[in-house]
């Protein structure tokens, strides 16, 4: 029962960090207006930015939970303003089912502390070292003269430490469990959208795309993270109208962020900033700065890599660009075989049914052509770009795609299906 | 007491979904094992209780009975069946570069030519069990 008792308290610990710094006493952007699931997830955006600065420097994980306390409670003192907003009683009951079924979902990763492949191999092993007190500039996993795994980003085992270290019992699926918080949190964003829908249809969807996405296999991965930040900024881009320098600090606030979570976060957030400057027509050198520092933290990320782990290589696997250059049956069978195994991952992940379906509607219905509409088609087609790219190089194709391309297919799902969005805002179609 | 009548009216779907999800994730068994099962078992259970697999069970009792009492917490772990790496199931385990402390899992005779390095002159034996081998090198 104590362990129970423990859950609760961490989950209140998460529920704590996410209502503050920004909230209704001490902000009057128009963003947040009505919306409190936009409190919770830029204020989860700040806490993972503090997190990635905090784990450049040598400090204690217990030292940096007191730190970013007394950051809270010193920015809540001095912008402190007083509300009239408060939540409607029709959406209260919504935070409650978002705490029930974080609850469940944390009780389920409790009873049952098995982590998947890579969740040992990779993601564990990081945890434990930051865990211990280790810093990112150490080898974190020396082997026989070689460092292991060096090329993979820390953010997410920075954050699984953090909670980790940072809990009453310190046993390991509680700094874990965060990931299922801003998991489950981000399906809450998306369906906070509609408004007009009763609780009942709400819950009804966000349960679906819960069962069409959650896989215990991937326990201790990183690929909900990303999965999650994409929502996050899909829900930005729909959403924050005016496109000013508040949004641009979150916008690239995410980019930077998914580029410390995964490598593949990298080429996503390359992505959609090359789509956003493409999409909204912006001046880039209004952005200038911002993709400025976007580049210094990859490039900063290589230079770790490279200098200091003294590795070998940025990507997990040798490449093999002869492929390129001759155009033959291989290229085609292996062109195909990717199409296969994506409709395998299709039937691991239905949430893709729904988003295949809503691509399908889009082109039979011919929707009117709006900038987020076109930001959602402009990002498949790179992606598709990117998934072709990794595969047909890859020297072990299908051992590459029975490992890997469920998770690629997974992390992206969310972001599609906010389509969905699209056409109930334009009520060309009724759901 | 009509407030609470209202509500079940308002929410009884959301109430009947939620239901069945608690079902769906054996809520209320999850907690019943919670307060059953200590974490180290629940471990065990997921990892495996003795050699074979992970092997969490023997790495555990290795490291309980000649590690944590001489406070070496170093050991270099071969497995010798295709499995994620032992050592991180243990937080406070560093890896032995200098391989002094050697566990072997699933080892079987005929992977001795797996390895470069002579097992018999190098190492002496400390623990046995099933497949899974301790060995300390000769000084």
């Amino acid at each position: 029962m104590i362990e129970f008792i423990n859950i609760i308290i961490q989950t209140a610990l998460f529920f704590i960090l996410s209502i503050f710094p920004i909230n209704n006493f001490t902000t009057r952007n128009r963003y947040f207006y009505n919306n409190y699931f936009r409190f919770i997830a830029v204020n989860i955006l700040i806490l993972m930015s503090l997190l990635l600065i905090f784990s450049f420097f040598n400090i204690k994980l217990k030292t940096v939970f007191f730190i970013i306390l007394v950051l809270y409670l010193f920015y809540f003192l001095i912008n402190f303003k007083s509300s009239k907003f408060l939540i409607k009683k029709r959406e209260i009951i919504l935070y409650f089912i978002f705490l029930l079924i974080f609850i469940y979902s944390f009780s389920l990763i409790t009873a049952y502390p098995l982590l998947g492949w890579d969740g040992i191999a990779t993601w564990k092993i990081k945890s434990n070292f930051f865990y211990n007190g280790g810093n990112i500039f150490e080898f974190y996993n020396f082997r026989d003269g070689e460092p292991h795994y060096y090329q993979y980003p820390h953010l997410g085992s920075y954050i699984w430490a953090f909670f980790w270290k940072n809990s009453f019992i310190e046993f390991e699926y509680l700094g874990r469990g965060f990931y299922h918080y801003i998991y489950i949190f981000s399906l809450f964003l998306f369906i906070h959208n509609f408004k007009e829908w009763s609780n009942f249809k709400k819950v009804f969807l966000i349960l679906f795309i819960y069962i069409a996405t959650y896989d215990f296999e991937l326990e201790g991965y990183q690929d909900y993270l990303i999965f999650s930040l994409l929502i996050f900024v899909i829900d930005l881009i729909f959403n924050y109208k005016k496109k000013g320098f508040i949004f641009l600090v979150i916008f690239y606030s995410i980019c930077i962020l998914l580029s410390w979570i995964k490598n593949e976060g990298i080429i996503y957030a390359c992505f959609l900033i090359i789509i956003y400057n493409f999409v909204y027509k912006k001046d880039v050198s209004r952005n200038l700065l911002f993709i400025c520092l976007f580049v210094l933290s990859v490039f900063f990320q290589f230079y770790i890599n490279l200098e200091i782990y003294n590795g070998k290589t940025l990507f997990q696997i040798p490449t093999n660009t002869n492929v390129f250059t001759e155009i033959n049956i291989t290229l085609l069978k292996n062109f195909f075989l990717i199409i296969w195994y994506f409709f395998h991952s299709i039937l691991k992940y239905p949430i893709w049914i729904i988003n295949l379906i809503l691509f399908l509607l889009l082109h039979v219905y011919k929707q009117k052509k709006s900038s987020e509409i076109n930001f959602i088609k402009y990002f498949l087609a790179l992606n598709i770009l990117f998934i072709m790219g990794v595969y047909l190089q890859s020297p072990y194709i299908k051992w590459h795609l029975q490992t890997s391309l469920d998770r690629l297919v997974l992390q992206t799902s969310g972001f599609y299906i906010y389509l969905l969005l699209s056409f109930i805002k334009n009520k060309k179609l009724k759901i | 007491m009509h407030y609470f009548k209202n509500f079940f009216k308002s929410h009884f779907l959301i109430l009947i979904l939620l239901l069945i999800f608690t079902a769906n994730f054996n809520f209320f068994y999850n907690v019943y094992l919670l307060s059953k099962r200590s974490y180290d078992e629940r471990l065990f259970r997921s990892y495996g209780w003795g050699c074979g697999g992970l092997s969490y069970g023997y790495v555990k009792k290795i490291y309980e009975k000649f590690l944590e009492p001489t406070n070496k917490k170093k050991l270099h772990i071969l497995n010798f069946e295709v499995h994620p790496d032992t050592h991180s199931l243990f937080p406070q385990l560093k890896v032995d570069s200098k391989r002094i402390n050697l566990v072997l899992l699933n080892f079987k005779s005929e992977d001795k030519n797996k390895i470069n390095f002579n097992l018999d002159e190098e190492y002496t034996m400390v623990d046995k069990t099933e497949n899974c081998y301790f060995f300390i090198k000769n000084d």
